[in-house]
């Protein structure tokens, strides 16, 4: 086995030019997401990168009303919560993410299964991604 | 997928009080607990036959600054110079050292053992908690989208109900079936019933000359966004278990020498552990947690039991809808008829299956670390019919149920008088 090129660093390089990259196994054909060194099915280490298309559907989200630091720095807090969740991008690949465009001030409003697409956005020098509605 | 290989028995058990206390740090909650345990042991037993310490500690680094715990406990309650360590899952981490202690005993390799936790939270700032709970989720790639403790339960729940119709009265039902427990229990954060909290809010708006809220029930009271805020929708205040310092102590003892310390031994019959991925996108499903289906499914083959056959259990209510997850990943009702079951009062202490009597995490408090083995305090009590003012009456078998993080560790242990 070589040293794994499906990092961290290497997927956060790849939002940052707005790109959305998995490892893809080579061998059984899931679709890793994020990239991990080997493959979460059939544990194999033969992977190839492939890039997704951003359009998914939300599985489940929350609404965070008391956010830790990091967010609380964004300006978020009880008066301005905001949305996170989990997005399935197809072929089994899910992700956790930032939501916008939700009303999050009623999240009873939320639905889940709707249709959501790629948004990145700049915080920091460092790109976050998000999931808008389709 | 084995058997113990010779008996294990529970012959002492103590736990600090909990709650908030600027004035301890670890060293006086663990001895507090420590102490306790010590004592309890019917027939006495000196601090050199403890011959290793299991330590549960989740984020002592940060909330403290001080690491190397496990010896520093051990040193503090006097049962260096044996094995001493500190055991970290997150959430399951003096779940996990009970574990660890009862393969040490059953393999032959210690006859006595003190398995423990601690964890003193409340030196930080509400953000900074959760910043330090978060950790125990995925850091790469569900923190930095967001993702907090409360938010990642809030997103199971939200899953729960879109797949069973659970509903948020039958989560808030969860929290005040515990706090009820909790008001009977000196140990715990909250001694009081939300009704209890409604009314001395009443009383307290009619003391300062403020408009009086006009609460008919516990349930009014936990709908009113101002007496109970959101924390993670949707989740509110109430059903989120409280920032806790605590410290929890069992002691363990081999089967052939137990009879030594106490003719009431508490045996272990099962043991029972499992893992997932820490990120809730890795799973395929978010309405159960495979660890703790994992974890019950060994304890009650090694046990030889099933579910029904449990009489009392105490589970990782870290939220409300926790606890409902945690019934069903145990058994005792079907998947998706636990929110169900807190409603007909089947899990009050009067109810076919009594859960959480301490109060649970939500009102006895959860001081992260020490969470585990407090619940193995719980069922002690009450395996022993010690248990005071919310004894259930005879029972003989019992569980405890200990979740690290959003599901990525379970331990389960199921213990017999
Ligand atoms: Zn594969």
């Amino acid at each position: 086995m070589s040293a794994s090129e499906f990092t961290v660093s290497r997927f956060r390089e790849f939002l940052s030019k707005r790109k959305i990259m998995a490892a893809k196994c080579k061998k059984c054909g899931t679709v890793n997401l994020p990239p991990r060194p080997m493959c979460k099915k059939c544990h194999g280490t033969e992977l190839e990168w492939v890039e997704l298309n951003g359009k998914g559907k939300l599985v489940t989200f929350s609404v965070v009303y008391v956010p830790p630091t990091s967010l609380v720095a964004e300006g978020y807090g009880r008066e301005k919560p905001y949305a996170f969740g989990v997005v399935d991008l197809g072929q089994g690949a899910k992700i956790t993410a930032r939501l916008t465009g939700f009303d999050v001030e009623r999240p009873e409003s939320i639905r889940l299964g709707i249709n959501v697409e790629a948004e990145f956005l700049e915080r920091d020098g460092k790109m976050i991604l998000a999931f808008k509605p389709a | 997928m084995g058997k113990l290989a010779r008996g294990v028995a529970v012959i002492g058990a103590g736990m600090s009080k909990f709650g908030a206390f600027s004035d301890k740090t670890t060293r006086e909650l663990f001895a507090e607990a420590f102490i306790e345990a010590f004592n309890s042991v019917d027939n006495g037993i000196e601090t050199m036959e403890i011959e290793a310490l299991f330590l549960g500690n989740f984020s002592n680094d940060i909330f403290e600054g001080q690491v190397h715990t496990g010896p520093l406990m051990a040193d503090v309650v006097g049962i260096t110079p044996g094995p001493a360590m500190r055991i970290e899952d997150a959430c399951a981490s003096s779940g996990v050292a009970l574990r660890l202690g009862v393969l040490a005993v059953a393999s032959g390799a210690h006859d006595v053992v003190c398995v423990g936790g601690v964890e003193k939270m409340t030196n930080l700032e509400t953000s900074r908690v959760t910043d330090v709970l978060a950790s125990a989720a995925d850091a790469m790639y569900e923190f930095p989208a967001g993702a907090t403790f409360p938010g990642l339960y809030a997103e199971i729940a939200n899953a729960h109900m879109k797949k069973y119709g659970t509903k948020v009265e039958q989560l808030r039902m969860v929290g005040i079936k515990n706090h009820e427990n909790g008001a009977l229990n000196p140990k715990a954060q909250f001694q009081s019933s939300i009704r209890d909290i409604m009314r001395a809010r009443i009383e307290k708006a009619k003391a300062r000359g403020l408009p009086v809220p006009n609460w008919k029930d516990e349930m009014e009271f936990l709908s009113d966004p101002a007496a109970n805020p959101i924390v993670a929708w949707p989740l509110r205040l109430f059903d989120c278990s409280p920032i806790t310092d605590g410290a929890s102590a069992v002691i363990l003892a081999a089967e052939e020498v137990a009879r030594k310390f106490t003719d009431t031994p508490i045996y272990v019959v099962g043991t029972g552990q499992g893992s997932d991925s820490l990120a809730l996108h890795d799973r395929d499903e978010f309405t159960s947690l495979r660890a703790a289906r994992i974890a019950a499914k060994e304890a009650y083959r090694m046990a030889g039991l099933e579910p029904k056959d449990i009489q009392i259990a105490e589970v990782h209510d870290c939220f409300t809808i926790a606890e409902i997850v945690a019934t069903e990943d145990l058994g005792f009702f079907k998947p998706g008829e636990g929110g169900k079951a807190v409603e007909e009062g089947l899990t009050k202490r009067d109810g076919d299956k009594p859960i959480n009597t301490s109060g649970g995490l939500k009102a006895k408090g959860h001081p992260v670390g020490a969470s585990g083995a407090a619940q193995v305090v719980e069922i002690w009590h009450q395996l022993r019919g010690e248990a005071g003012a919310r004894q259930v009456p005879s029972v003989e078998v019992g569980l405890t149920h200990n979740v690290g993080g959003s599901g990525a560790s379970c331990v389960v242990h199921i213990f017999r008088r």
